[in-house]
């Protein structure tokens, strides 16, 4: 999973991904449940910011899997190995919901 | 999420920019952020061609997060689309009125826009926006929208309130504290910075035969000299000679004469005097949030002094320029507004007066009470204030709202007031606590807007904060806009009820 520049610093330095690429995270995970599992675990400062109790995107986040944007209030079912995740702002100022 | 064929040459360039990043943030952690003029001309075109459509992107740097290189904006806009527009429309009456107060990129263009970035080896530093009608300043909703989502970046405002004259802020933003940036041209060698005067009077040096061609008055008793700014340079001028005869012959016989008649006959009965004593002013950091330049709140001490019942009207302005009094459209009781700073200060000499420092101001507005109105609390400010909840978008009579308890008209809402100090957000922690007043040359140009004026009060498109006793505001003081007037002041005169 590749997260933007301004999201970098919420991954923490102790967990920075082997400090060999910015901003890109590897996760073992067969199932968007699993992959927020992960994140919580490994990245809680990022998880905190970008995904809900529930495990949804929050509000002002975008997912994209393989190149395609993930609709608002759907989410992928299953993942498989080599699956890109990119994690995204949607830049908005008016409202936070 | 990249292509597999790019990805390692792009980890590479982004670990570049990530080690610089940390070695090179010495230009934001000066507190300023480095344009180079084309890159501000580029920018300000772009936004000018898409006025009065809003404008949103990122800014963009290889090095130095406080040097951004270039920028992107974005195109779609889906603010309208209905999963969003009701969500907007609880924010008030403001958002249902004006469709285009907010913003939100489209997800599809974000992520173009993304990889972009990430395929040319840049990084995002900085977000900006466009305000279309509010000034330069950092909204709640700004603050909210960037700390939830850009915990590491600075924000840029363009407010296109006066699109001739756009404006442009800049914001470092962090949970508890939001301060404004020091903008600098990114080719001009760090302690080379051209200063302003404070005043705006750029000089003092005026021949003394100029000065009283230039502070000479009509038969009608208004200045010869149309240029105010020339003017105000010339007053200043004089008083620097702190030569006498001059100051008797070129002053108080000249470009004074009759200013107390004047003062006496169309601005004594609407002005209030006021005992003075001590309040405390500004905003306890707990309690800053994102306004910014409030903090710390600190006790002051004013003298008694006289303040205007009513914001300046077009009526009264039009004695001093003609202009006014020929508008047949604009109501007389309307508030003056377009006027810059520099009229505001040479109308309020020619009757006699001043501006009100900001100290006056606030105190005024508030009667000197510690709530964030005049009044208890934000359900009644609609009963003292023409604003963006009742307003409906337009300027207002004065004195058709409540008075505070002073018997005060419009301090919240209708027009944003010019106030006499020149503006520098860390004021308060140095103010003197007797009659305090920035007006210190060197203050003004050490501040991050150098030169720039204090305005107060918010107007018939602010939004409740923006109306706050407490808030302030800055613009040049050459800036005009259709919100933007003034009251006067005056130190109390003998018989003054």
């Amino acid at each position: 999973m590749r997260v933007p520049s301004p999201l970098v610093g919420l991954l923490g330095e102790r967990e920075r991904p082997d400090g060999n690429s910015w901003g890109m995270i590897q996760l073992d995970a067969s199932s968007w449940k699993a992959a927020v599992s992960e994140l919580w675990e490994r990245f809680p400062a990022l998880a905190e910011r970008v995904l809900t109790p529930l495990g949804r995107i929050a509000p002002g986040f975008v997912l994209v899997v393989n190149d395609e944007v993930v609709q608002r209030g759907e989410l992928p079912e299953s993942l498989r190995p080599d699956d890109e995740l990119g994690l995204i702002v949607q830049v908005s100022g008016g409202t936070a919901a | 999420m990249v292509s597999r064929t790019s990805g390692s040459s792009l980890t590479a360039c982004l670990m570049d920019a990530s080690v610089v990043t940390s070695a090179g943030r010495s230009t934001l952690d000066r507190g300023e952020i480095r344009l180079s003029p084309e890159l501000r001309d580029r920018l300000l075109l772009a936004v000018r061609r898409r006025h009065p459509k809003k404008s949103f992107g990122y800014f963009l740097s290889d090095v130095n997060e406080g040097s951004p290189i270039d920028f992107l904006l974005f195109e779609a806009d889906i603010r309208n689309d209905p999963a969003w527009k009701d969500r907007f429309g609880s924010y008030g009456r403001y958002f249902v009125q004006h469709d285009d107060a907010g913003f939100v990129a489209a997800p599809e263009e974000s992520w173009r826009l993304q990889k972009q970035i990430w395929s040319r080896g840049v990084f995002e530093v900085g977000l900006f926006h466009t305000h279309q009608r509010h000034p330069g300043n950092f909204s709640r909703i700004d603050y909210e929208m960037h700390v939830q989502r850009f915990p590491s970046l600075w924000h840029m405002i363009i407010s296109m309130r006066n699109p001739d004259l756009p404006q442009v802020r800049v914001f470092e933003v962090r949970k508890e504290e939001v301060r404004e940036l020091v903008l600098r041209d990114a080719h001009t060698p760090l302690g080379h910075e051209q200063r302003a005067s404070p005043r705006g009077a750029g000089g003092l040096r005026i021949p003394l035969a100029s000065l009283r061609e230039l502070l000479r008055l009509d038969i009608k008793g208004r200045p010869n000299c149309s240029d105010v700014s020339l003017l105000l340079r010339a007053v200043a001028a004089t008083r620097a000679t702190q030569d006498a005869d001059l100051l008797d012959e070129v002053l108080t016989r000249g470009f004074l004469r009759h200013s107390q008649d004047r003062y006496y006959e169309h601005i004594a009965p609407q002005m209030v005097k006021l005992d003075g004593g001590h309040y405390r002013m500004g905003t306890r950091p707990a309690n800053a949030r994102h306004f910014c330049g409030e903090t710390p709140d600190h006790v002051v001490r004013l003298s008694p002094f006289e303040i205007g019942m009513f914001p300046m009207t077009n009526q009264v302005f039009s004695l001093f320029d003609a202009g006014y009094r020929d508008v047949s459209h604009r109501d007389k009781s309307h508030p003056v507004v377009h006027v810059s700073w520099i009229e505001a200060a040479v109308f309020a000499l020619w009757v006699g007066c001043r501006l009100p420092t900001e100290a006056e101001w606030e105190f005024a507005c508030g009667n000197g009470s510690g709530a964030e109105w005049c009044c208890h609390d934000e359900s009644e400010l609609a009963r003292y204030a023409w604003y963006s909840q009742n307003s409906d978008g337009i300027i207002h009579r004065v004195g058709t709202r409540q008075p505070n308890a002073a018997g005060l008209f419009d301090f919240h809402g209708n027009v944003w007031e010019w106030c006499d100090d020149t503006y520098d957000q860390d004021f308060y922690p140095r103010s003197p606590p007797m009659n305090p007043v920035c007006l210190d040359p060197l203050v003004g140009e050490q501040a991050s807007v150098p030169g720039n004026k204090v305005c107060r009060g918010g107007s018939m498109h602010s939004l409740a904060e923006m109306c706050r006793t407490r808030f302030r505001l800055h613009e040049p003081p050459a800036f005009r806009s259709r919100d933007l007037g003034f009251r006067l002041a005056a130190p109390v005169r003998q018989g003054t009820s």
